[in-house]
């Protein structure tokens, strides 16, 4: 049986579950019938403005009720999302559009000076929806019969971009299938149903909110998108939780933390949260067992998978039995999903044995956009059209059958739950007149991972905070080190690289 | 240098802000305008501690204490001793 599209998700809740509401905004909401008839109005505008399908759409405006509308009028089109971080400096997201082609652009009045940001740096539009010329209220004036479609389920559904280890961000590519492979094996897994009400607290540019839309939408359950002003302050996000009613959770161990250590979650009863998932990093054993104590009645699931596979292992944490003192094993690959454990030589290693976590699976990405040659270096199309992607993550079987993350290969690491290239940082940095010659650490921290430190060697001095300031020009704010340690050089290693592990010390 | 002053310091070098020291005023909604994410939030509480001499309870960190810096200068001055 054919997995359906994404949107179709949502066509199909409208007649199942037409009154139930689909989005709610703070105090807005639409129930999914009028989702699904203003995704079809949208979907008519933008084929009216040129959007072809496999077109490129960009989204930059703040998470609402327009945006989801968006998400889904851009897949009715037949066309591809691409989500632009607002708080990532103009110069980086026009890059971004440049790349993906991007000549549309879903946005908003709020937005208006960032699209202008946008255009300074080069990014050239045809049309702006939430611009003066073309306000959302036309959405209204179209049909909202449903649109037909020629696409299939391997066309793309979105672009994800995220750290590239040169300097410029990569797009991964993924399809409809890619999305609904996840979506309709964990919609099940969490035993979703039309009464849950999911939180969608991850922005869209980051591959959890597939979960929080598409897994709510298969379910004909609500999404109630997290006010960012809300997501800011820990015990804000603890009362919102209880006050919304939400049943499903999903995030970056880091927020989960946050709420441990500050949102007083003994004020309030979360009865009604039965699932908690998160991904993204390691969850630290002492947080986890803290929110497990708080919030007795959930399932706990961790989920892992980089970008370029979506989620392809999971563990669910047993309820009956101590945590491991160690960090949590990222479990079982998906039933859709074959996980191999390559030694260095590409053969598997004894069971067991460390080695690369090489994926294959339909939620495999179809690539890196306008990148072939990085794109071979980890997939490979086999003659049976199946993807494989090496993730480059360190993994080993432990005696339960379960995988384990070791670490990586190479200097990517994660901060936040953001996966970051120190290696970007590093370019950002070198690119600079004043810097001779910078190294970025990773610092390990308990509650967020990873902190950030530069050592920088300079042509000359500059102000207090002047790097800083350089670097948010052109990185996204979980890209910015947290301290710069001025040296006269940096310690070198036998073959002339960076010695990072002195710096480490 | 008097206390918001000293804010505004802190949020130029360590917040978010890609505008000028004279558009961050006193009265500039931090949280709207993206100065201040949740990371910057952690980083400014823990500075606010040390800076002041202050302690700040988790039922202090609302938006309504850090929603600008005239409202984070009004919750240091209710910390310091009288």
């Amino acid at each position: 049986m054919s997995l359906p599209l994404i949107h179709e998700l949502v066509t199909r809740s409208a007649r199942r579950f037409g009154d139930r509401p689909a989005v709610v905004d703070g105090d807005r909401s639409v129930t999914y019938s009028e989702l699904d008839r203003r995704s079809n109005q949208l979907a008519w505008l933008l084929a009216a403005r040129g959007v072809r399908s496999g077109d490129r759409v960009g989204l930059f405006l703040e998470k609402s009720l327009e945006a989801v509308v968006g998400i889904y009028g851009v897949l009715k089109a037949g066309a591809t999302y691409v989500p632009l971080d607002e708080q990532a400096p103009a110069r980086r997201l026009a890059y971004i559009a440049r790349d993906a082609g991007i000549r549309c652009l879903l946005s908003s009045p709020a937005r208006s000076a960032g699209v202008q940001a946008l255009v300074q740096e080069g990014a050239r539009f045809t049309s702006v929806v939430g611009s003066p010329e073309l306000p959302w209220s036309e959405v209204e004036e179209w049909s909202d019969e449903a649109p037909v479609l020629d696409i299939g389920s391997d066309s793309l559904a979105y672009i994800l971009y995220t750290s590239g280890s040169t300097g410029e961000p990569k797009g991964v590519m993924l399809s409809h299938e890619n999305g609904m492979a996840f979506v309709d094996w964990a919609a099940r897994e969490v035993g979703a149903t039309s009464e849950d009400r999911f939180s969608s607290h991850a922005p869209f540019h980051f591959d959890l909110s597939t979960f929080d839309l598409y897994a709510a939408a298969w379910a004909g359950a609500a999404v109630v998108l997290v006010p960012r002003e809300t997501s800011i302050f820990p015990i804000e996000v603890t009362r919102w939780i209880a006050e919304q009613e939400i049943s499903v959770w999903y995030s970056v161990p880091s927020a989960l933390t946050q709420l441990v250590l500050h949102g007083r979650l003994e004020d309030v009863a979360l009865d009604r949260l039965r699932v908690i998932v998160f991904a993204g990093e390691v969850f630290p054993t002492k947080y986890l067992g803290a929110l497990m104590h708080s919030v007795p009645g959930a399932r706990y699931f961790n989920f892992y998978g980089p970008t370029e596979t979506n989620v392809c292992t999971w563990y669910e944490v047993p309820g009956d039995r101590p945590l491991p003192p160690e960090s949590l094993p990222i479990g079982k690959p998906l039933p859709c999903v074959t996980a191999t454990v390559e030694g260095e030589d590409g053969q598997p290693v004894p069971v067991g044995e460390v080695g690369e976590l090489v994926i294959t699976g339909p939620t495999v990405m179809h690539g890196y956009r306008g990148d072939p040659e990085r794109t071979a270096r980890v997939l490979e199309v086999r003659a049976d059209a199946s993807r494989t992607y090496r993730t480059g993550d360190l993994v080993r079987v432990d005696e339960e059958g379960d995988l384990l993350y070791l670490g990586r290969r190479d200097a990517q690491i994660k901060t936040r739950g953001y996966r970051v290239e120190l290696g970007e940082i590093e370019a950002a940095l070198n690119a600079l007149d004043v810097v001779v010659e910078a190294a970025v650490v990773a610092i390990p921290d308990d509650a967020v991972t990873n902190r950030l430190k530069a050592f920088v060697v300079l042509a000359r001095e500059v102000p207090e905070g002047e790097l800083a300031r350089r670097c948010r020009e052109r990185l996204p704010h979980y890209m910015i080190p947290g301290e710069f340690e001025l040296r006269e050089e940096l310690p070198k290693s036998s073959t002339g690289k960076v010695d990072r592990r002195a710096l480490q010390i | 240098m008097d206390s918001a002053e000293r804010v505004r310091d802190f949020l130029l070098e360590e917040g978010n802000w890609q505008g000028s020291r004279a558009e961050l005023t006193d009265e500039l909604p931090l949280i709207e305008q993206h100065v201040v994410d949740s990371m910057t939030l952690l980083r400014l509480v823990a500075w606010l501690e040390s800076e002041f001499g202050i302690v700040i309870g988790d039922a202090d960190v609302v938006p309504g204490n850090f929603g600008s810096i005239a409202r984070i200068d009004r919750l240091v001055a209710s910390k310091l001793p009288a």
